[in-house]
């Protein structure tokens, strides 16, 4: 008897000591959360966020890049941003669209377009030769278009947002063709001169599908009608001051020859990779 | 050749300041000033007339010709360069012959005077010696950028 209640002494205190250790560690868990909080500053110091990379990714015969036809004709590089940030991140590689619009955007960069800055002067200034000839020169505040198109392009598609993609190149072919009309060349005598809107009009029409031409006198009635492109036009020329210009007038109009803007044959496409697109920070 | 200027002259920093004449038909007298330290005086080296929008005269000597027609307003002749005599209901007025403006502009008896006058007062406290010998003309590229007010 006495060997037994030993042995239940024995048991009993060693089922003490384990009950109290157990009871410990739980109690230690309750208090864990506030100890994580300052565990984990230390383990943030530690890890640089350059470390956190996600893994890249190899695929089977990945040795080359994938490759689009594209044109590779602009000189410029505001008109090679244009084409960029709107065809090729979205790919609209399509013909009609594709070919249209970078007619235009080659209309653009061979030949010097401006916008007239609003509320500037139009100061009329006067020369003698040595000849004492009188010679005329206007000067104006000016914008030049290629570096209007860029954000007034981008705002006009985040309008028409949720629509579908063949109602967005129609809006921009019809926002490039109104501003071509708008602003004046700089080669060119007078001032008087403008574009015809109605032969790029038509040239347009001629270039589109059949099925895609009556979708395209909606959108041209719709942004003729609502203004949208005068008040876009206006919230971006009041931000910027302008260039001062000089327009040289001549005496003797009969010299002058008024050649009209045609537009320019395209090369041929390439097949060239995609390059990174360079965002402007206007 | 507009590019080059028609006479050699010397350059210092010249300010342009404008004096305006006669308020209701915007006639101003632009004058080009140079200082220098050393005499500490100040010489002119442009006299210019502007009228609305436009340079009428960008010489001394033009500036000149367009004070004296406005001095002899009745007595002059069908010859006048910048101005033409007109007759109505037996009043005589002076219209700009050469203007841009789709307006025509008309100066009376007054305001010619007046112009008269403020054109003599233009030249008191500066020497007229350099605007002689070596007068600034600038071409059309340097008058824009000049004249930006804004």
């Amino acid at each position: 008897m006495e060997l037994f209640l030993n042995i239940a002494k024995n048991l009993f205190i060693v089922s003490l000591i384990f009950g109290a250790y157990f009871l410990f560690q739980r109690i230690k868990e309750r208090k864990k959360p506030e100890e994580i909080f300052e565990g984990n500053q230390k383990v943030q110091e530690e890890q640089s966020p350059h470390e956190i990379v996600a893994p890249v990714q190899y695929y089977a015969l990945n040795t080359h890049s994938v490759k689009y036809h594209q044109y590779d004709c602009f000189e410029w590089c505001n008109t090679r941003n244009i084409y960029q940030n709107v065809t090729l991140e979205r790919l609209w590689l399509k013909e009609p669209f594709h070919t249209a619009f970078a007619k235009l955007l080659l209309l653009l960069d061979s030949n010097e377009l401006w916008i007239k800055v609003p509320n500037s002067k139009e100061l009329t200034l006067r020369q003698r030769d040595q000849d004492e000839k009188l010679c005329y020169g206007i000067s104006l505040k000016v914008v030049y278009l290629t570096s209007l198109l860029a954000d007034l392009l981008e705002r006009v598609l985040e309008m028409f947002k949720y629509q579908e993609a063949s109602v967005q190149q129609f809006v921009i072919l019809g926002v490039t063709v109104k501003l071509i009309g708008i602003s004046k060349i700089i080669e060119t005598v007078t001032i008087d001169t403008e574009l015809d809107e109605r032969d790029l009009i038509l040239w347009l029409f001629e270039t589109m599908h059949e099925d895609e031409q009556q979708n395209l006198e909606k959108y041209f009635d719709y942004i003729a009608d609502n203004k949208i492109i005068e008040n876009i036009l206006k919230d971006q020329l009041r931000n910027r001051s302008g260039f001062k210009h000089l327009i040289e007038l001549k005496i003797d109009k009969d010299e002058t020859l008024k050649e009209p803007l045609v537009l320019p044959n395209l090369p041929k496409k390439r097949l060239l990779p995609l390059v990174a697109t360079e965002k402007l920070f206007y | 050749m507009l590019d080059e200027r028609a006479t050699k002259c010397v350059i210092g920093d010249i300010e342009i300041k404008r004096l305006q004449t006669v308020r209701n038909k915007k006639v101003t007298i632009i004058r080009g000033k140079e200082v220098d330290t050393n005499p500490n005086k100040s010489y002119l080296r442009t006299l210019m007339v502007m009228i609305g929008n436009e340079l009428v005269a960008s010489n001394y000597a033009d500036s000149v010709l367009l004070y004296c027609e406005l001095k002899l307003y009745d007595k002059g002749n069908e010859q006048n360069h910048f101005f033409a005599i007109e007759h109505k209901n037996k009043v005589c007025n002076l219209r700009l012959k050469q203007t841009f403006s789709k307006q025509n502009i008309y100066i009376s008896k007054a305001e010619a005077e007046a112009f008269c006058n403020m054109f003599r007062e233009a030249k008191s406290g500066v020497s007229m010696v350099r605007m002689l010998d070596e007068e600034f003309i600038p071409t059309l590229e340097e008058l824009a950028s000049l004249l930006d007010d804004e």
